[in-house]
This record gives structure tokens, C-alpha cells and sequence, in this order.
């Protein structure tokens, strides 16, 4: 009794353990193989139920059947004009024949180690046929990076398609100078900010000259207009107190001529002055007792 | 074996003293006693249950051990019905007829609602076997299975004693029990096996023999159950008496109860919920079938696979402070955010291995190629908003070339910056702006300062000139008319006007000279004269 009851718990556990051992399940996101004794007799590539003969007569191999993406590491390359950049590229692959990738480089670690071998030698060569001016440059028709994304993915691709993979994308994640030069690019960027700043405080104090030097001249302008024009004010203004003058002394000229001639001894006849008249002068006439006539 | 039937005419005894198969006064002593011994035998085994509850409970918190738990709920599950055996017995013994009746459905209804108990612990225990936790969590294996093999120890011991007590008083309950026991004991060397087993790699085994002893926790629970249903509807016995015999006898019915119960329990574990802003994807032996909206949802255990994508979650990316080559060759530090969000969620799930990390470096490559192309002071000053609207849909068709099922829901550019070494440099070419500025409004301000003050000054100049002008006129008419005025006057009596000015002239001006007044004979002819010193004289006129 004991025996049936034993019987009666484990059958239906050694069914269940059957049945794990026999029947799997491929799921969506992979590819399996079936291998018999390490050899390879069966690729799965739908999804589903599926059975095979336990282990250790036939194992499973699943691989992921999903877009991968693989890392490159920072590396420096020469391009075609010898300038040392830095890069670090990353690549979108996938699986395209899983019996290939499984033979070849067994699974995703063999074919990262693969790829990182091809994409240093490939994106060497490719970037050693372009110029820093066609990945880096302000003109936008001149810009050859899509190109080069395009033809390192196509070179790449064909590459690694005979170890059962393909590579959708490759791209510049990094692009950069080498530490080693990257100061000298510093300093570059620092002497050009200082041309940049010297030419604006310049053009600053050419500006400023010129405004000042202008206001100056005109200043100068303006008081030199304004002299003139009091110069020529006051040359009228003489002008026409000389017609006026003349107008009027003009109706007496020797009744003018005798007034201002009398004005001038008032003045002309100082203290020092020394006089010399003779006894027979109109004024001192008189003073000779002969010499009057009085009448 | 003994036949359902026999039970049934084996009633509870319902007085002290009356005996179910004889009538002479020597068999009821020896049913008292019997009974007597019974009693005491179910107490004990209680006590043994109760110290092994204690004892697996503790082991199976030392070890991490799912299947010690389950064994620790199966004694507690015999506690129980142990209990109910020993109700029983009081129950026949003090109550008898109508209100023995009543105590029994009383009785009967608690046996209902502890199987329900067990049937929730069974359910519980499967629940967690079956969860697909990490498995290798199991510590201090060897001690714990060490102190299990104690367990054991306990456990055979119960379930000799109770046959050997059962056989020895004729109690068909407490054979049954002590059979109940063995299955204990079975289920607790496979717990023992699985725990030693666990420590040499196969740590599944754990989950397995869990999923063993819950189906005995269940079959227990429906043990009491169905025999108090029966009870209550034929409305005789006591749960306690007849629940431990009755399907002990029937392996087979065992079997497929347990069968039956396993596969309601799997069931059941189909239901989840997926939340409002989720959505379900099932997968069907790996392929994928069908998609699943908010809200309840079931699927067939260990066949389908239930998958919950957040769609409207926003989830963000981080690009850390990189330097990024400019179109002009200089360097700038960058640091970006982007925003996502998934838009498909088979394409989530089956598409890309990481969609996170590919989003980051499409973010990056396009961040790059958008850099790569512009002027470093467009970047730091200029539109951004143009630059990450380029970024975002480069971004965005990256993601969809790679069949991603992902969608920018936005970039932030957080900071766009000159790399630490130059940026004084940067910020001094902010300065000489400013400089710039600030040179030519002082120049400004000095002109603005000296024309007004030249026109003013021109103005006065011509001002002053024009009243200077203005005099001399005036002054030339006034003396013209003074002039005229004279003359008119001097016409009326020309000869005594000119000889009085003439006078009054000399008068004024000759005090003030010195005069010699000589002879006319030596004025006239041109001769040196000398005048001695002496002859000049401060008084002399």
C-alpha cells in the first residue's frame, strides 16, 4: 500500500519532470538550435512549442534574436588631411542566420569581440578618406557625416555577414581631439576669443574717437560760423555808422572839420606838452598892444 | 481498510457508559477508559503538533525555505482538525439528542470555516512555490536540515503512538489520524530531501516539494469540509469524529481531490491586473497572441505569459557632460535630457535588447551630428530651439529606423557651455561687448555735452555782435543829429559861434601845456631854438 501510495505522488511528478525535459517553448525574441551531442540538427526560428529528446542526448541553444547594440571603445584615428581625432562609434547588430552565428562565433560575447576587431580596422580606413572638414564644418551642404555613417554600416555589415550577423547602423557616438592635443586646441580657442575680444574693445574706441573728433569739428564749425557771422555783423554796423557819418558831417564838411579839430586839441594837448606860439597867433592878438585892432 | 458504511453506524457515543458495538458493563469500562485514554492521546498529539508548528516555523525563517513553511501550515492545518476531534469527543460525551444535535452543527459550521482557513493557507503556499522568484535564496541549509530530521523524530512518533492508541481503544478516528500523520511524515522527508538537495545545486526541488505538502494542506482542508457539509446536511456526527477516517480510506479519491484542487489553485493564479496607462501583451508558448487593455485580465498559467508595458509613462534618458567638436573646430561641454515614451509596445518588448541605451546613443549621435555642423556661438548663444528641434527628430528617426517602438516625447538641452579651460576666455568676450558699449555711449554722452554748449556759445557770440552793431549805429545817428542840431545852430550866426568854440577849446586845452610864446620873426623861419634849463621852470607858463 505504501509502494502504491508512493507510486501514486511520484508518477504524476516524474510525468511533470517528462515533460519539462522533452517540451520547450521558443519564444518571440529568440532563435533556438537543437543540438545533438554538440552538434547543431535543428534551427528554430518561429516562435512555439516544440519537443526534443532530454537532455543529455540534445540540448538548446537560445539566442537573442533582438537588435543588439555593441560599444565601441574610444580610439584615435588619422584622417585624410593628418588630423588626429579621437572616436568612439557604436553599432546596431542583429543575427541574420542563427546556424552561422551559433558555428562561427558561438554567441553574442564572440560576436561583440568580433565586431570591435572590424569596426577598428574599417572605421580607420574609412576615416582616413575623409577630411576633418567633411565631419566637422558650419557649412551645412558640406557635411559628408551621413555619408560615412552610410558607408562604414554598408563595409561593416558585409563584413560580419559571414559569421551569420548583420550590422543595421553604425554611428560616431564621440568625436573628439586626442587628450594630448586637446590643449593645443584650448589654446587656440583661447587665443581666438582674445582676437575676438581685443578687435570688439578696438572697434569700441575707433567708434568712440570718431564720435568724439565729430563732435569737435562741429563745435568748432559752429563757433567759427557764429565769429564769422558776428564779424560780418559788426563790419555792417560800421558800415552804416560811417554812411550815417558821412551823411551828416557830408552837409558841412568844414563846420565838421573845424568842431572836430578843436576836439582833438581838447585831447592832443596834455600835460607835457610843449607849445610854441608865436605873439602874432589869432588867439594871443590881443596880447600885442600894436597889434590889436579893435573894432 | 475499513468501508464508509461502518462509519456510519459507528455513532458518536452519546452518554458516558453507552458503547457502540457491545452492551455489558465490562466492555463500558473499557470504552471509559478507552475514551479516557483517546482524549488524553489526541491532547498529546496536539501538544507534539503544536511543538512542531513552533519548531518548522522557526527553520523555515532560518533557511528562506518555502517548503519548510508549507510543512509548518500542514502541522498547524492538523492542529486543527485534532482540535475538532477532541470537540467531538467532548461534544458526544457531555450533550446528547436535540441539543447534541445542535452542539454538532455548531460544530460542524467552525470545521466549515477552518477548512476555508486551510484552504486559503494551501492556497497561499502554492501561490509563492510558484511565483517566479529567484530560487537560490536558501541559508544555513545543513543546521536547518539537521533540526529537521528532529521534526521527523516528532513526527513518527505521533503517528505510531495514535495507531498504536487507535488499535489498542478501537478509535477508527485516531487510526485515520495516525495515518494522517504518516502522510506528514512522507511530506517532511521530501521537504528533508529537497533542503539537502538545494545545498548541492537543485534548488527547484524546494519549490516542488512545497507545491507536495500544500496539496496535503488542501486535501485536509477538503477532508473537513466536505465531511462537515455532509454532517450538517444529514444532520448527524460530529465533524471531529468521522473527518479523519473518512478519505484516508479512499487513495484514489485522494488523489484526484488533490489533482482536482492543484488544478483549480493554477487557475486561478491566471488573474492579474494590468493597470490604466499599461498595457498587456500575451504570449502563448512564445508567440505572441494577443494584447490586453486596463483592467482585469487572465491568461493560462505556465502556457501563456503575461507581459505589462507601461505606455504613458515618460521616461527620461541622461547624457552627461561630453565635449562635442563644434563645426569651427572648437569644443563645447554639453549636457542633455531626452524624454520618451513607448509608443508601441511589441516593438518595446520583442524589437531592441536595450531600448533605453539605444535611445541614449541615438540621442548622442544626433546631439553630435547637430553640433557638428554649427558655429560654437550659435551654440551658446544663439536658438537653441532650432538645434534641439534638429536633434529631436534626428533622434526620432533613428529610433524608428531600428524599429524600436519608442517616441521623443522631448530633448532639453541642460546645459551648453565652453569647456572649463577657455571659458574665461568665452566670458571675457561677453566683457568686450560690453566694453564696446560702453566706449561709445560716453562718447555719446560727451558730445551730447559739448554741441549744446558750442551752439549756445555761437548764439551769444552773434547776440553779442549784433547789439555791439546795434550801439554804433545808435550812436553814429545820435551824434549825426547832435551834428545837425549844431549846425543849424551855428548857421544863424556862423562868424561869433566859430570864434567863441574856438576860445572856449583853448581855453580848456592850453592850461595844460607848456608855452613859449616868441616872436613871430622866429616861429616863421626854421631854425633850432634852445630853450636852457633853467628857463624851465614848474612855475613858468
Amino acid at each position: 500500500m505504501t509502494i502504491k501510495r508512493g507510486l501514486s505522488i511520484g508518477f504524476p511528478a516524474l510525468a511533470f519532470l517528462v515533460l519539462t525535459l522533452v517540451f520547450f517553448t521558443v519564444d518571440t525574441t529568440e532563435y533556438a538550435i537543437v543540438t545533438q551531442f554538440g552538434a547543431p540538427v535543428k534551427v528554430i526560428e518561429e516562435p512555439g512549442l516544440f519537443a526534443k529528446i532530454p537532455d543529455p542526448v540534445q540540448s538548446l541553444i537560445r539566442l537573442d534574436r533582438r537588435l543588439q547594440i555593441f560599444n565601441g571603445t574610444e580610439t584615435e584615428f588619422l584622417t585624410k588631411d593628418k588630423k588626429n581625432i579621437l572616436v568612439q562609434a557604436y553599432a546596431t547588430w542583429r543575427i541574420s542566420d542563427p546556424l552561422q552565428f551559433f558555428k562561427s562565433v558561438r554567441n553574442n560575447i564572440g560576436a561583440n569581440l568580433r565586431l570591435a576587431d572590424i569596426m577598428t580596422s574599417d572605421l580607420g580606413a574609412i576615416l582616413g578618406r575623409y577630411e576633418l572638414t567633411d565631419m566637422v564644418t558650419t557649412q551645412l551642404e558640406q557635411t559628408k557625416l551621413p555619408m560615412l555613417s552610410e558607408e562604414a554600416t554598408k563595409l561593416i555589415s558585409g563584413r560580419v555577414k559571414p559569421y551569420g550577423y548583420e550590422v543595421t547602423d553604425v554611428r560616431l557616438k564621440m568625436l573628439n581631439f586626442p587628450e594630448a592635443n586637446r590643449k593645443s586646441v584650448f589654446q587656440r580657442m583661447r587665443a581666438e576669443r582674445q582676437q575676438i575680444a581685443r578687435q570688439l574693445r578696438s572697434e569700441g574706441t575707433e567708434e568712440s574717437t570718431k564720435i568724439r573728433a565729430a563732435a569737435d569739428a562741429e563745435k568748432t564749425t559752429l563757433l567759427s560760423a557764429a565769429a564769422r557771422d558776428a564779424e560780418k555783423l559788426r563790419g555792417q554796423g560800421e558800415a552804416e555808422a560811417a554812411k550815417i557819418y558821412s551823411a551828416a558831417y557830408g552837409k558841412d564838411p568844414q563846420f565838421y572839420k573845424f568842431l572836430r579839430s578843436l576836439e582833438s586839441y581838447d585831447k592832443v594837448i596834455t600835460e607835457g606838452t610843449t607849445l610854441i606860439l608865436p605873439s602874432n597867433s589869432e588867439l594871443l592878438k590881443y596880447l600885442n598892444p600894436n597889434g590889436s585892432d579893435l573894432r | 481498510m475499513l468501508s464508509y458504511n461502518t462509519f456510519i453506524q459507528h455513532k458518536a457515543p452519546s452518554a458516558r457508559g453507552s458503547s457502540v458495538s457491545l452492551t455489558n458493563g465490562e466492555v463500558m469500562k473499557t470504552t471509559i477508559r478507552a475514551m479516557d485514554r483517546k482524549e488524553k492521546a489526541v491532547l498529546i498529539t496536539i501538544g507534539a503538533n503544536l511543538v512542531l508548528v513552533v519548531l518548522k516555523l522557526f527553520l523555515s525563517e532560518a533557511s528562506g525555505s518555502v517548503a519548510l513553511r508549507a510543512s509548518a501550515w500542514h502541522s498547524i492545518g492538523d492542529v486543527f482538525s485534532a482540535g475538532l476531534v477532541f470537540a467531538g469527543y467532548i461534544v458526544a460525551r457531555i450533550l446528547s439528542g436535540k441539543k447534541g444535535r445542535l452542539i454538532a452543527n455548531i460544530e460542524n459550521g467552525i470545521a466549515l470555516a477552518i477548512s476555508g482557513l486551510i484552504f486559503y493557507m494551501a492556497f497561499d503556499i502554492f501561490r509563492e512555490a510558484v511565483s517566479g522568484g529567484s530560487v537560490a535564496d536558501l541559508r544555513n541549509i545543513w543546521p536547518v536540515t539537521i533540526a529537521s530530521l528532529v521534526t521527523i523524530a516528532i513526527t513518527y512518533f505521533t503517528a505510531r503512538y495514535k495507531e498504536y492508541v487507535g488499535k489498542a481503544t478501537d478509535s477508527i478516528s485516531l487510526v485515520a489520524s495516525g495515518y494522517h500523520s504518516r502522510l506528514d511524515l512522507y511530506a517532511s522527508i521530501l521537504v528533508i530531501i529537497s533542503l539537502a538537495s538545494s545545498a548541492l545545486g537543485l534548488g527547484a526541488l524546494d519549490r516542488f516539494a512545497a507545491l507536495v505538502v500544500c496539496l496535503l494542506v488542501a486535501i485536509s482542508g477538503w477532508e473537513i469540509a466536505s465531511h462537515a457539509i455532509g454532517a450538517l446536511s444529514r444532520g448527524n456526527e460530529s465533524a471531529g469524529e468521522a473527518s479523519n477516517s473518512l478519505v484516508h480510506a479512499r487513495i484514489s479519491g485522494v488523489i484526484k481531490a488533490g489533482v482536482a484542487i492543484l488544478c483549480v489553485f493554477t487557475l486561478l493564479s491566471g488573474f492579474a491586473t494590468i493597470q490604466p496607462g499599461e498595457s498587456g501583451i500575451v504570449r502563448r508558448f512564445g508567440r505572441a497572441v494577443r494584447d490586453v487593455q486596463p483592467g482585469l485580465a487572465y491568461r493560462l498559467p505556465y502556457i501563456e505569459k503575461l507581459d505589462t508595458v507601461a505606455t504613458g509613462e515618460l521616461r527620461q534618458a541622461q547624457i552627461g557632460s561630453t565635449l562635442v567638436l563644434t563645426g569651427d573646430t572648437n569644443l563645447v561641454d554639453v549636457d542633455m535630457r531626452v524624454q520618451y515614451r513607448v509608443s508601441d509596445p511589441r516593438q518595446f518588448l520583442f524589437g531592441v535588447v536595450n531600448p533605453a541605451e539605444l535611445v541614449a546613443r541615438s540621442a548622442e549621435a544626433a546631439m553630435r551630428e547637430a553640433v557638428a555642423i554649427r558655429k560654437v556661438d550659435d551654440l551658446l548663444v544663439g536658438n537653441r530651439a532650432e538645434i534641439i528641434e534638429s536633434i529631436e527628430l534626428k533622434t526620432q528617426a533613428l529610433l524608428e529606423a531600428n524599429a524600436s517602438g519608442l517616441v521623443i516625447a522631448s530633448v532639453q538641452l541642460v546645459s551648453v557651455a565652453p569647456p572649463a579651460d577657455v571659458a574665461e576666455a568665452f566670458r571675457d568676450v561677453a566683457s568686450a561687448k560690453e566694453d564696446k558699449n560702453t566706449y561709445i555711449s560716453e562718447a555719446l554722452a560727451y558730445r551730447n555735452e559739448i554741441l549744446p554748449a558750442a551752439r549756445g556759445e555761437s548764439t551769444k557770440t552773434v547776440l553779442l555782435a549784433e547789439a555791439e552793431t546795434r550801439r554804433k549805429i545808435d550812436a553814429s545817428e545820435g551824434e549825426a543829429a547832435r551834428f545837425a542840431l549844431r549846425v543849424s545852430a551855428y548857421g544863424s550866426s556862423p562868424a561869433i559861434s566859430r570864434d567863441r568854440l574856438y576860445i572856449e577849446t583853448m581855453e580848456k586845452a592850453l592850461p595844460k601845456a607848456r608855452k613859449y610864446i616868441v616872436d613871430p620873426r622866429v616861429a616863421d623861419a626854421p631854425s633850432q631854438l634852445w630853450i636852457s634849463r633853467d628857463a624851465i621852470n614848474p612855475q613858468s607858463r
